[in-house]
């Protein structure tokens, strides 16, 4: 389940997808259609991603709209200088679009509470459909818990419920750090497994 | 699977390590390797498709250890015993019994004796002790490796050490007293090697 796949992609061989962002800039700031369809090609499905699991699927088209623009806009108006270095400036307009997006949820909870109409607090998950979802896979990860062993489940628990850092699990649970990424990675590897079954169980009832 | 994590870590230049996609869903990863991660993210599927499990996996043991956490709180599911472990099961619950009410009547420093057997299965109530009168854990230690010595440690639900000792076996059963007793909480009693190898683990449930 948990992306133990080893690949042999390296980050360059991935981005290098070699796009000549140099050209597409410059397609860019000549307002050329094909630019911004590349450009979209290329950037929408990360964008999208990366906006959706910062602030959840609210207005998600909207929002990654809004970003295509910005960069689009930002281009024309020549704010990146290095063209070579267009996947950080995305990603830095989308940072910013995020952390404008969170200042202005934080601003409207206040002056919500302030009107005392209670903690209308924006749900992070949302739709039903997405709430049920949550709902069922933390009912089988509970089973998977219960089913493997006390100590994967206590790494488990003290790492991710309680986040404690793993120093701390080594030093109480007298582990080495080898042995706590192992035992960790059992774990992950078990529940996985486990859930992967119980899931596929219910999926295929007959 | 660790062999696995270990060549990514050692691997240069390639998609995040797993231990790395691990840091970054909790929020711990930081420059350089956290911007150069994101940019990679923006353009780069599978690793989106990495977070998104990786995300989904802690998310799920965040939610479902909460809830395991809360339910010594709430009445338990009696599964009815095999009935290879009924006997045991009803001789230990008379033994805790017979601790408690015996602990009750006398209001002095008399300990409760605490049996703690390994149990099958993980639907089990957790044995009971009462909470701020001394115990004395008597711990089954059958099946282990035989040593002349034994570490047992208790441990809060948070994990956090409450009480160690030292204590030599004698007909398979090793005892250790906690003077002081224990507040209410659910906590575990390890048994290790010297060397603290981690031989065994017994829930407690201690009852105010």
């Amino acid at each position: 389940m948990m992306a133990n796949d080893v690949d042999e992609e390296s980050f360059e061989d991935c981005q290098d997808s070699a796009h000549p962002w140099a050209k597409l800039v410059e397609k860019i700031r000549l307002n050329d259609p094909d630019g911004m369809e590349e450009l979209y090609r290329v950037f929408s499905r990360g964008v999208r991603y990366y906006l959706c699991r910062q602030l959840g699927p609210q207005d998600l088209d909207d929002r990654v709209h809004d970003t295509f623009l910005v960069v689009a806009q930002a281009i024309q108006r020549g704010e990146l200088r290095e063209p070579d270095r267009l996947m950080g400036y995305v990603r830095t307009i989308v940072r910013r679009q995020v952390a404008a997006q969170i200042e202005d949820n934080v601003l409207s909870r206040k002056h919500q509470f302030d009107l005392d109409w209670g903690l209308a607090v924006r749900d992070s998950g949302s739709n039903p459909e997405q709430h049920a979802i949550r709902n069922e896979n933390q009912q089988i990860a509970l089973k998977v818990l219960k089913s493997i062993a006390p100590r994967d489940r206590e790494i488990l628990i003290r790492f991710y419920l309680w986040e404690q850092p793993a120093e701390q699990i080594c030093g109480e649970m007298g582990l080495t750090d080898t042995q706590f990424r192992l035992l960790k990675s059992r774990a992950k590897a078990r529940f996985g497994q486990i859930g992967k079954r119980k899931v596929t169980k219910r999926l295929v009832p007959f | 699977m660790f062999q696995d994590d270990a060549a990514r870590q050692f691997a240069d230049n390639r998609h995040l390590t797993a231990e790395e996609l691990e840091r970054y869903s909790v929020g711990d990863l930081v420059d350089p390797v956290l911007a150069e991660f994101e940019d990679h993210l923006l353009v780069c599927e599978h690793c989106q498709q990495r977070l998104a499990l990786e995300d989904d996996f802690r998310q799920g043991v965040r939610g479902a250890g909460f809830l395991l956490l809360q339910q010594p709180q709430t009445p338990a599911r009696w599964r009815l015993p095999k009935p290879v472990w009924a006997f045991g099961l009803a001789a230990l619950g008379l033994i805790v019994l017979v601790g408690i009410e015996w602990s009750a009547l006398h209001r002095s420093a008399v300990p409760a004796v605490v049996l703690l057997q390994t149990a099958r299965g993980t639907e089990s109530q957790p044995v009971a002790a009462p909470a701020g009168k001394p115990i004395i854990l008597v711990l089954d230690v059958t099946d282990l490796h035989p040593l002349s010595k034994y570490k047992v440690e208790v441990v809060d639900a948070a994990g956090r050490p409450v009480f160690q000792s030292e204590a030599v076996p004698s007909n398979n059963k090793l005892q250790a007293p906690v003077a002081k007793g224990l507040p209410g909480g659910a906590y575990f009693i390890r048994v290790y090697t010297l060397a603290r190898e981690l031989l065994r683990e017994y829930a407690l449930a201690v009852r105010s």
